[in-house]
């Protein structure tokens, strides 16, 4: 294997003489290493490229930077150090830069100090950020003295690389540094610095020592191939892993507000989890509440706030949503201990110093261990201090996936990472970065794009079509057009630049963020209510009501991207608030659920004394007695339905149920219990319910959750169910999900990201912002025209996108599969007019979506019955009223 | 086929209408209309002329007819015409010519500087409206006190009518539509634009005053009938626009 583990640990002092003096002595001020820097320092210092996984605030900055810093302290006593960039830093997060910054500035001070004091000159050592805010002088200033040590984010390398002058500068980088490197490469940002490595590395007169830091993540060997990636022959390149994943002590507990969860309330339940909450904060000096959703985070200062439990400027909300500044003012605070308890979503789990948190609450379910120990680990500054981590669940299956959480944590088994691959939009838009630098021989571009982890596997003939596209080979009648973005001779098999303009286009739409849009929502009087998706907006019909800051509102109209409401006190959301941000359920996770499920079960089968259960349990799962108890009477309660039913099968991994529930509205519900988190279950549904509308020629909403879905029909369609399942087979799966999402808003908005990605639709143009809505309707007519290109890559990599990296196409087809070779099975239940208890949150909380008929005719008289049926109805109420 | 008319049929499932079962009419072909989405920053890899041509053609030659009438805006650009605005037309053009159908053309507002076009293929444009039976074909973009009203319907284009439905789980679908009824005393005809990338208004959610046509704008349409077409799909009558949503 070329990945290896470090074995060889380095104490301070046998590190200190390694050292240019100065540096020694400022490292002498240490009493001892942590176990990060004791086994990568040398590892950097010999020039290899290594991973870091080690928990935050454990030294991993030093690690890295030590090495680094005392290399190029000796260049300069040698009189080796030039005006040139020798060390990329690039972290995801631009607050993250500044603090580096700061943090490397400290030693370098007082090594001048030393050296001041004993009268020797050492050269200075710049150290520079540059990111999307840095201001035009300081980067003229940039160019004319680079920084030797560059910070900066995963965007800005990609402009640098063909920043004319620049980029000169950075042929003598030495080291790239990539923080964070678990929140960049399970996502197209990470695919997108991957091929700015590369890109790089070409440019590099040296091989370039790659580090990456990473919290925990797994598999690890993955992400170290991701970060070094391959040479030229296609063999790995060597990384030194640094496994310090579990050094720090963490404990983990669940704990329920209620006694009974099942059979309590949720207006209740609620009033209690802020009692608890109140409760861990007075018990602790700096609590960091972690909530799923920005809206969510919010709900819970404003209740905190109410209950009076610390001082107003003691406690406050973070999120992605409020100001810079805001959030700058509230890290300080953080890092001055004056704040008791912080609520936030997401924006505060990386790695920004923010002192000391004594406690961590997570509210609801952080979906996988991974997550887990991520936002936990935000507590216990040092590392000898204990992480103390506590999981409130709101519903009864939050409550099951924290128990299995915190029982696989404790196992010490982690979920495995998803890297998006050949992803069309990034390369197309990285192929016309290469274009701009020089001219490129085919080959030779296909190879650098090949030595990237995400692109290993492209085949050649796809990366041709992206050539083609990008050169407007894609038109048919009037070869003349000259819409090409790159200049590119088949016959040659070469590629360049086309035109001046492409310069400024590239680098004014460059990157992959824009995923989700927010929408502002007012009121009428433009009163700011606050932020919802813009795919959610997109459902809204006027008149329904919806949840917003835990307040009913009533849609009344959009103008772009502006939604304006009322406020509805009182009345009853008529849509489920849903957010895409909200974390799917791991797969790994769920499985261990179906497995706990198993468990559980046949305890109670086997008539196991309740108290010998709960003490299982609450062993496990270091469940407080509210949680084992509620537990326990969540599967009670769905056994004795089970038996009710006289159905002598049990919920697994292996066995998965499928109930068929007749709703209030005469409707016909088939539940598939499908623990399998959200993305296994967005493909698995569409694939049945595309079926559905193949036979029973109907649409189908789709209901779906992170332990199953819902399939849902008019009650007069007759619907063999079973047969429909067993239509579906591992060869014809894939295809049927791509069928299903044909025609769907789904696949427009995707598209419009891939094109955007693609700079097929610029978000930027001539100095012009291009609204979404504007983009999203261009995309519309877009979609259109290429659907008749089998192979056009910006349409391919929007169906890739939605079924590899938002669904999970690959543990669908395995599951699919195990049931096709017996290794899990469907148990259909009969009919009934109630739903089974463990259904109760997919029928509350999951969203819906639609899997329609193809047939556009047939389409077209189902809407217009609907509107049909929806004007009859409105006449008999107008009649009711007279 | 959908009779509106005795005379007046639309041709299921395509936007174009059927006169005295003779005359076909289409209208906004807008052809070049990628030249100016180009210079907004979106870049369509083809050309979208021979669809457009194949929504015209294929209805035209199922129907062995020889007669057409285009009502207005053949081309996009405002201006003088684009080299690939020239190379359509002329090619369309061409085509007709070929298949030996006779064509007709109303001017539209983007078919200045098309009149040189047409005259090297002989070909008959009507500047402001033309009379065909009981109906007057005019594109639209004009103030009604311009067009000479001797009939009693009145057959346009220009507006891009498409109607926006809500399915029951909320979701949006829109449809190019035709607009059939009474509006200010007179009997109007909207066909939908044929081009598939041209905007247009949706008319069952936008108020009247955000309308193009003089004979629509601040007029009452909410009782006009939408007809939902998919072209070479499906074609669907829907209740008055006041009740679709």
């Amino acid at each position: 294997m070329v990945v290896s583990y470090s074995q060889e640990r380095y104490e301070l002092e046998q590190i200190i003489p390694m050292l240019e003096p100065e540096l020694g002595r400022w490292l002498g001020r240490f009493k001892s290493l942590t176990p990060p820097q004791k086994y990568s320092i040398v590892s950097i210092m010999q020039g290899k490229s290594t991973l870091i996984a080690a928990p935050t605030g454990s030294g991993k900055t030093l690690a890295v930077f030590l090495s680094i810093i005392n290399t190029l302290l000796k260049m300069g006593k040698e009189g080796k150090l030039e005006d040139k960039v020798y060390c990329i830093y690039i972290s995801p997060l631009k607050a993250l830069d500044y603090d580096i910054e700061k943090n490397l500035n400290q030693p370098l001070e007082a090594i001048y100090r030393y050296a001041e004091k004993e009268n020797s000159y050492i050269p200075q050592i710049r150290v520079g950020v540059r990111t999307g805010d840095t201001s035009q002088a300081e980067r003229v200033k940039m160019l004319k003295k680079p920084p030797h040590i560059l910070v900066t984010t995963p965007e800005s390398v990609a402009i640098l690389l063909v920043a004319p002058k620049f980029r000169e500068n950075l042929k003598s980088v030495k080291w790239v540094i990539v923080d964070e490197i678990h929140e960049i490469c399970n996502n197209k940002r990470g695919v997108h610095l991957s091929l700015s490595l590369e890109r790089l590395q070409a440019l590099a007169l040296d091989k370039i020592v790659r580090i990456g830091l990473s919290a925990t993540i797994h598999p690890i060997e993955e992400v170290a191939r991701y970060l070094v990636g391959y040479n030229k022959d296609g063999t790995e390149r060597d990384c030194t892993v640094v496994d310090t994943r579990f050094v720090k002590p963490i404990e983990l507990k669940v704990l329920c507000p209620v006694k009974d969860l099942v059979h309590t309330n949720a207006s209740k339940a609620s009033y209690k989890m802020y009692k608890l909450i109140t409760d861990l904060i007075s018990l602790h000096k700096t609590t960091l509440i972690f909530t799923n959703t920005r809206s969510g985070t919010e709900r819970v200062v404003y209740q905190l706030s109410k209950l009076k439990v610390v001082d107003g400027d003691e406690l406050a909300a973070h999120h992605g949503s409020l100001s810079k500044e805001l959030r700058r003012d509230i890290e300080d605070r953080l890092k001055h201990g004056l704040m008791r308890a912080v609520v936030t979503s997401t924006s505060l789990e990386l790695g920004i110093d923010v002192g000391s948190i004594e406690g961590v609450v997570q509210i609801g379910s952080p979906k996988s261990v991974s997550k887990c120990l991520q936002r936990v680990g935000r507590s216990g500054h040092s590392l000898k201090k204990v992480s103390k981590g506590y999981l409130i669940p709101l519903e009864r299956d939050d409550l099951m996936e924290d128990a299995v959480i915190v029982s696989e944590a404790k196992k010490g088994s982690l979920d495995r990472v998803h890297i998006p691959k050949n992803c069309l939009d990034v390369l197309s838009q990285h192929v016309v970065g290469m274009a701009i630098e020089r001219r490129w021989g085919e080959e030779a571009a296909y190879e650098l794009v090949k030595s990237s982890y995400n692109y290993r596997d492209l085949p050649y003939s796809v990366f041709k079509s992206v050539l083609k596209y990008l050169s407007g080979g894609y038109e048919q009648l009037e070869g003349h057009r000259v819409y090409g973005k790159i200049w590119y001779d088949d016959v040659e098999k070469v590629f360049g630049r086309r035109g001046i303009l492409i310069r400024v286009i590239y680098s004014t739409n460059i990157g992959t963020i824009p995923e989700n849009v927010h929408v502002k929502v007012l009121t009428l009087n433009n009163r700011w209510v606050g932020m919802i998706e813009e795919e959610f907006l997109e459902r809204l019909r006027p008149g329904d009501v919806f949840l917003l800051g835990g307040k009913p509102y009533e849609f009344k109209y959009s103008k772009g991207l502006t939604a304006y409401v009322t406020p509805a006190e009182g009345e009853k959301p008529t849509v489920p608030t849903w957010f895409s941000e909200m974390l799917p359920l791991s797969f790994d996770t769920a499985e261990s659920i179906g497995r706990f499920r198993e468990k559980v079960f046949s305890m109670l089968d086997l008539k196991v004394p309740k108290k010998q259960i709960l003490e299982t349990i609450s062993k496990e799962t270091s469940s407080d007695s509210y949680a084992s108890e509620s537990i326990y009477s969540y599967f009670k309660t769905q056994i004795d339905f089970l038996n009710y039913l006289r159905v002598k099968e049990r919920h697994s991994d292996k066995v998965i149920m499928v109930e068929n529930y007749v709703g209030e509205r005469r409707e016909q519900n088939f539940i598939f219990h499908t623990v399998f988190g959200r993305r296994v279950n967005e493909a698995l549904s569409r694939i049945y319910a595309y079926v559905i509308t193949k036979y029973a020629k109907r649409n189908v909403s789709v209901t779906i959750t992170d332990s199953g879905f819902i399939l849902t029909i008019p009650r007069h369609i007759p619907l063999d169910i079973r047969k429909i399942v067993n239509i579906v087979s591992k060869e014809n799966a894939r295809h049927l999900l791509i069928e299903a999402i044909k025609n769907t808003e789904l696949l427009r908005r995707r598209f419009r990201h891939c094109a955007s990605r693609a700079l097929m639709v610029l978000r930027n143009y001539k100095g012009h912002e291009i609204t979404v809505n504007r983009q999203q309707s261009n995309a519309q007519l877009l979609m259109q025209i290429v659907e008749e290109f089998e192979d056009f890559p910006v349409l391919q990599e929007a169906y890739r996108e939605i079924i590899e990296d938002l669904m999970d196409v690959e543990n669908a087809l395995r599951i699919i599969d195990d049931v096709e070779l017996g290794r899990r099975r469907f148990i259909f239940l009969p009919q009934c007019d109630l739903p089974s208890p463990f259904s109760h949150d997919m029928l509350l909380s999951g969203y819906s979506d639609m899997v329609l008929m193809e047939d556009k005719k047939a389409l077209l008289k189902a809407l217009y019955d609907e509107v049909v049926s929806r004007v009859k109805e409105q006449q008999k109420k107008n009649l009711a009223k007279e | 086929m959908i009779s509106l008319t005795k005379r007046i049929k639309i041709v299921d499932p395509w936007p174009a209408l059927l006169l005295d079962d003779s005359t076909m009419v289409v209208a906004d072909l807008h052809f070049g209309i990628e030249d100016e989405l180009e210079s907004l920053g979106i870049h369509i890899p083809t050309s979208v002329a021979h669809r457009i041509m194949n929504t015209i053609l294929t209805p035209l030659k199922k129907l062995g007819l020889n007669k057409l009438i285009v009502l207005g805006d053949i081309k996009h650009e405002f201006g003088y015409p684009s080299p690939s605005e020239w190379l359509s037309t002329k090619a369309f053009i061409k085509t007709l010519k070929e298949l030996k159908v006779d064509l007709k053309v109303v001017q539209g507002n983007h078919d200045n500087y098309i009149i040189a076009v047409l005259k090297e293929f002989n070909i008959e444009l009507h500047k402001k409206a033309m009379h065909f039976g009981s109906a007057t074909l005019t594109h639209g973009h004009l103030p009604l006190e311009e067009i000479e009203l001797i009939s009693e319907y009145v057959i346009l284009g220009h507006e891009h009518p498409s109607i926006v439905i809500t399915d029951s789980v909320g979701f949006k679908h829109r449809f190019k539509c035709f607009l059939h009824g009474r509006v200010g005393g007179q009997t109007l005809i909207v066909l939908p634009s044929i081009s598939p990338i041209a905007y247009g208004t949706d008319v069952n959610t936008n108020p009247s005053s955000m309308f193009l046509s003089p004979f629509l704008k601040d007029k009452d349409v909410l009782n006009m009938i939408p007809y939902a077409v998919e072209p070479g799909k499906g074609l669907q009558k829907f209740p008055k626009l006041k009740n679709v949503c």
